[in-house]
């Protein structure tokens, strides 16, 4: 039986009907065709799904659909305001944090989540906040970087 | 690190990737993102067992399943077995009398959704006689050992073996010998992406396979005999992919078994691998036992060298041959030794077959070679730098094995990783914390393979303008990741001089894009640039014809810069290239297409090495800093200093990305990561028991860049993809002996095989001083 769920996704008041067995993610990439939460590990290992739930980050492989009744979700493509890119994307562009770029939507996510509720943190706390997300190319320097590089932004703009 | 100053308008500069918008937006779509019209899920059934004998295969209840659409076994295909290296081929896309490894496939079904595909796999009786099975390949090479390929009588694969100079009288002539042996483990890619495919078929039988894949256009030949299809029948397209580092070199099964899907069912069927046959089916790096002999004279000269490797080849054929003939060529390298001797095995087990993954096997012969350099060094007292520079090669060598070495920064390599790092103060320092070194040598150009039958290094491109002056970049080479889309652009931009934005690229689809040969041996950035280099010449030619007839001026009077064509000497007369394109098209009515290949212009095909040369080779000196807990074994690598040789850095930030990346990975497989088999099983096919690095176990990576100026290199550049994980290893095993005295010998590196080290040292100390 479908359950009824009433959600806002990147802004949008949804109300939607899912299966009681469905996963965040599929509701998100079959549903919603928001595809830049990946599948990759389906287990909740590799971070790839994450998006933020109520401000938040969560795995949305591992968090099943109904969970999002009466909740805010953000995936990437919410983050954005049409061609104006958060900091953090623009950071990711800039420091060069991304090669294949499979795992960069649940990255960026993560280094926003990360930012939202440390506005200062030092590196261990960068290292921290973005240790639940894999990267096989980058080697995670360059995105500790961007991160970086979005806090010195911040105390330049004053 | 610095960007380049005004030399260039376009290359040695840290642009941004072509494609970072849409990949920081999320919209870019990966394969797995993609779905058609009717689309059906593809599953495929794997074999349970190690080795067994197929007895029968029963589909009929899976068939009648509702929602099914195609159930397969080897019956429904035309039998004819693949392999990258077509000559040894013995692996079907599915297995129809025995099964070799767990994981091997046997069936396939397409149904409308996963859960209906995945009933149906349940559905399917199997009906095996297991078989003795064999994992280890020493043992494997045993009289009595079970064989894989009885009709062959032995578990050996393929035999490699070469003597350069004269080996024996040289280890006689010798002051030390020494003689270890070592040994690596399988390590598995990791790709993000799990590797996936989508095969359709249009009204007249024409077959487009979507594919995960570094090689469009060998992977349509590969298929193009398996299906089989003629080449003209077959379009292979490679979206972004999600992680490939050398796995997704050649084809999977799961390629063929999609199409033979859509065939059956009439439409199209996408197959997605799930994480666990991610880890139980993916091309991994050979593991290797390496048997090291090498004489030495007193004043430090290396004499000779003998290798016996016996490489797993796991279950079917791959690219254990030719990673196992190119440890050969790479005992030659680095060093000038006069002597070598080289003997190779690869060897069947039931374990699932390997493959490329950055490196090509020089991961596992650099850790084994480069440990002994160090052993050597202690045991003449020499300093491992010092040892080092009396043997290494230099520019415009040619190696035994016939590789003509051109640019070559070695030297400055080493003695740069040395100065930075401070070596000679910190070496052999008390405490706890080392500092290890460690060189390489790779191929900078690619190298001389077979292509169907023709001997070549080869890729090609084409350019067209538009009518505003802006250019369609279209080349085979693929970008994996790694962001030859960005450099191909910025030589375009470059030799063309025109504006880097002005430049869109479109790659990796045989329909569109002209040949290149993949996205191997660090060879896109030098062969496909020196073809787009070429194409852009071209294209360049084109515009000043068109100018030098406006313009009333000799072609060789005129120079295209910044988006105008002007007579030399009075910028004020000229016309800009926007100009020059409109008045092509409208007025000449003629498109400008610009057309360029490059294939290697210095090596030729050296049969006896079984294994190709290359234009240009990379170098590479990396020094490890590490700190060992000895209560715990547990190793920490403070930071790694890695010099490389890479003929010009193209795009600074690229480039470092490379290595930051190659990197992370090189220390994975140093301290932590191996696929756990047992019994053929891997116990640890999950991203939580597999220790890939996080974010909390990278170190401070400070990379150098030499810059040697290849002479053939595109603006002089070589290639840096794999070669900054290839010493990594043993700079790590070197530093850890400089810390707390005890060599490890087999990667990775755990704290159990430290404290197990350790404690033998002590007890033998400690005898020794009771003894005493």
């Amino acid at each position: 039986m479908k359950h009824h769920i009433e959600t806002k996704i990147n802004g949008v008041s949804y109300h939607l009907e899912v299966e009681p067995h469905w996963t965040l993610l599929e509701l998100l990439r079959r549903v919603m065709g928001l595809t830049g939460a990946k599948d990759s590990c389906g287990m909740g290992e590799c971070g790839s799904c994450t998006v933020i739930m109520d401000g938040r980050t969560i795995y949305s492989c591992l968090t099943l659909a109904v969970r999002a009744d009466g909740k805010e979700v953000l995936t990437i493509e919410g983050l954005a305001k049409g061609e104006e890119l958060d900091p953090v994307q623009k950071a990711f562009i800039e420091h060069g944090a991304f090669q294949c770029g499979f795992c960069t939507p649940g990255m960026i996510l993560s280094s926003k989540a990360l930012l939202d509720e440390n506005p200062s943190p030092n590196e261990e706390e960068i290292k921290r906040g973005i240790s639940g997300n894999l990267c096989r190319c980058t080697g995670y320097n360059m995105i500790v970087e961007a991160i970086r590089g979005v806090l010195e932004g911040r105390v330049k703009r004053g | 690190m610095s960007d380049h100053g005004d030399e260039f308008s376009a290359v040695g500069k840290s642009f941004p990737r072509l494609e970072g918008f849409e990949k920081v937006t999320g919209a870019t779509r990966f394969l797995t993102d993609l779905e058609l019209p009717g689309i059906l899920c593809g599953k495929v059934l794997r074999a349970p067992y190690p080795h067994a004998r197929i007895v029968s295969i029963n589909t009929k209840r899976a068939e009648k399943l509702i929602g099914v659409k195609a159930v397969i076994t080897a019956e429904d295909t035309p039998k004819v077995p693949f392999c990258i290296i077509p000559r040894v081929a013995n692996k079907l896309p599915l297995e129809d009398k025995k099964v070799r490894y767990i994981g091997d496939e046997i069936a396939a079904v397409a149904a409308e959704t996963e859960e209906i595909a995945l009933e149906a796999l349940d559905l399917i009786e199997v009906v095996y006689e297991e078989l003795p099975a064999i994992f280890e390949p020493e043992e494997a090479l045993k009289p009595d050992a079970p064989l894989l390929y009885e009709e062959t009588g032995t578990n050996i694969a393929e035999h490699f073996y070469k003597e350069y100079g004269d080996v024996k009288r040289a280890f006689q002539e010798a002051d030390h010998i020494l003689e270890d042996r070592f040994e690596t483990s399988p390590v598995t890619p990791c790709c993000m992406e799990p590797r996936s495919c989508i095969a359709s078929f249009d009204g007249s039988g024409r077959l487009t396979l979507i594919a995960n894949t570094q090689a469009p256009f060998s992977l349509r030949q590969e298929l193009s005999k398996v299906i089989p299809l003629p080449i003209k029948k077959i379009r292979i397209i490679k979206l972004p992919i999600g992680g490939a580092f050398g796995s997704r070199l050649g084809m999977d099964s799961i390629d063929p078994i999609c199409v033979f899907l859509s065939r059956k069912s009439g439409k199209p069927v996408k197959i997605v691998n799930t994480r666990e046959e991610e880890f139980v089916t993916s091309r991994y790096r050979y593991r290797m036992v390496i048997y090291l002999k090498t004489g030495v004279k007193k004043d430090g000269t290396i004499v000779a060298r003998e290798a016996k490797v016996i490489t797993d080849n796991g279950a079917h054929n791959y690219q254990g041959y030719t990673i196992t003939a190119g440890l050969c060529q790479k005992l030659t390298f680095v060093y000038k030794i006069p002597h070598i001797k080289f003997d190779g095995y690869v060897v069947y087990t039931n374990n699932v077959y390997g493959g490329a993954f950055r490196g090509y096997g020089n991961p596992q012969i650099t850790f084994a070679a480069e440990s002994h350099i160090d052993m050597i060094a202690e045991k003449l007292g020499m300093d491992f730098l010092d040892l080092s520079l009396k043997n290494i090669v230099e520019p415009g060598h040619k190696t035994i094995s016939n590789c003509q070495i051109t640019s070559c920064g070695l030297r400055e390599c080493m003695i740069r990783a040395a100065d930075v790092t401070g070596w000679r103060e910190k070496r052999r320092r008390p405490g706890r914390r080392g500092i290890g070194m460690a060189s390489m040598q790779h191929a900078g150009g690619g190298i001389m393979i077979f292509f169907g039958n023709i001997n070549c290094n080869y890729s090609s491109a084409a350019m067209k303008m538009n009518e505003d002056g802006s250019v369609n970049l279209m080349t085979g080479s693929s970008d994996i990741g790694q962001g030859s889309d960005t450099v191909l652009a910025q030589i375009a931009a470059e030799e063309l001089g025109i504006r880097f934005e002005d430049i869109r690229v479109t790659t990796a689809d045989t329909d569109l894009t002209p040949m290149c040969l993949g996205t191997y041996g660090d060879r896109v950035t030098f062969i496909g640039g020196n073809a787009v280099v070429n194409a852009a010449r071209d294209v360049k030619k084109q515009l000043l014809e068109l100018a030098s007839e406006l313009l009333e001026a000799n072609v060789d009077d005129l120079e295209s810069k910044e988006g105008r064509i002007f007579v030399k000497g009075s910028p004020e007369k000229g016309i800009s290239i926007p100009e020059l394109a409109e008045f092509s098209y409208f007025k000449k009515g003629r498109p400008i297409l610009g057309r360029g290949i490059y294939d290697d212009p210095i090596s030729k095909p050296d049969y006896g090495t079984g294994y190709g040369t290359s234009p240009a080779y990379s170098f590479a000196s990396q020094v490890a800093e590490v700190e060992v807990d000895v209560e715990t074994g547990k190793v920490k690598v403070l930071r790694i200093t890695s010099a490389h040789d890479l003929g010009r850095a193209l795009n600074p930030m690229a480039v470092r990305g490379q290595i930051e990346g190659a990197m992370a990975q090189g220390i994975g497989s140093a301290l932590f990561e191996r696929l756990d088999w047992v019994d053929g099983r891997a116990l640890n096919s999950n991203f939580l028991d597999y220790r890939m690095l996080t974010a909390l176990d990278v170190s401070a990576i400070d990379p150098i860049f030499i810059e040697s100026i290849d002479p053939n290199g595109p603006f002089g550049a070589k290639g840096v993809g794999e070669p900054a994980l290839v010493p990594t290893a043993a700079a790590i095993a070197n530093a850890i002996y400089d810390a707390v005295g005890v060599r490890i010998k087999s990667l990775p590196i755990t704290p159990d095989k430290i404290l197990a080290a350790l404690e033998e040292k002590n007890s033998i100390s400690k005898r020794w001083s009771n003894e005493k």
